[in-house]
């Protein structure tokens, strides 16, 4: 029987692209309005990759 | 790497390449992005949800690998405090998910047993890590992305976080 929900936080809880949508809609930078969705999704893939390959990481497979 | 990077150079990093490979050169623009990163908005069901946890008697919590001070100011942020029992950052013993240490910390914060665990990530790798792990899982896949080629698959999948409370009422 479950008894806890654990949540990732991340892209699970929290819409880690809310902050390059809200910057795109900023009329400073309003040329970023083109890259946003390019810039968070290798934000998402680069981190991943990042810490992945760090000494703080012990597969699990 | 033989080096520590807590999450916050890992996101300062990852922002780097991803600015130079859409090449954008502005440091402005970095500051601005990296400022909004302490206070992400939470994706609109979330507060529901976990109320609806909470009023209906389920350990709520984090597992993340991002580090404490980031995490506490997107769940302050959030409005999410009264609605989580914890927060949980690899930080604490220096080792990212997937580690079976990692997924470890839950069981030895709850005192409970893997198969009590639903845990739900957004992160195809992180639910095949806790699925070999023991937990029971649940995989939002919100953008419909392909499952990555890992020898553990979730239980369930689903585009966002509204049925879970019909998916754990099923179960009881």
């Amino acid at each position: 029987m479950i008894t806890t929900c654990i949540f990732d936080a991340y892209g699970t809880l929290f819409d880690v692209t809310s902050a390059a949508r809200a910057v795109a809609n900023e009329e400073k930078h309003i040329t970023f309005a083109k890259h946003w969705v390019k810039v968070a999704k290798y934000l998402a893939i680069k981190a991943t990759t990042i810490y992945l390959a760090s000494d703080n990481y012990e597969p699990i497979f | 790497m033989n080096q520590y990077s807590d999450f916050w150079q890992v996101t300062k990093d990852g922002l780097d390449f991803a600015l130079e490979e859409s090449g954008i050169q502005s440091s402005e623009l970095r500051e601005r992005l990296l400022a909004l990163y302490w206070k992400l908005s939470a994706y609109p069901e979330v507060q529901g949800l976990l109320s609806n946890l909470k009023s209906n008697g389920y350990n709520t919590g984090i597992l993340s690998n991002g580090s404490p001070d980031m995490l506490d100011s997107a769940v302050n942020s959030a409005g999410l405090n009264d609605v989580l029992d914890a927060v949980l950052s690899v930080d604490n013993i220096g080792i990212y998910k997937p580690s079976k240490h990692v997924y470890q910390m839950v069981l030895d914060n709850f005192k409970c047993s893997a198969e009590q665990i639903l845990f739900v990530s957004s992160n195809s790798w992180d639910v095949a890590g806790s699925t070999k792990f023991g937990f029971q899982t649940l995989w939002v896949n919100r953008n419909s992305e392909p499952p990555d080629r890992l020898d553990a698959r979730p239980r369930w999948t689903a585009k966002n976080l509204v049925s879970i409370p019909t998916l754990l009422k099923d179960l009881a």
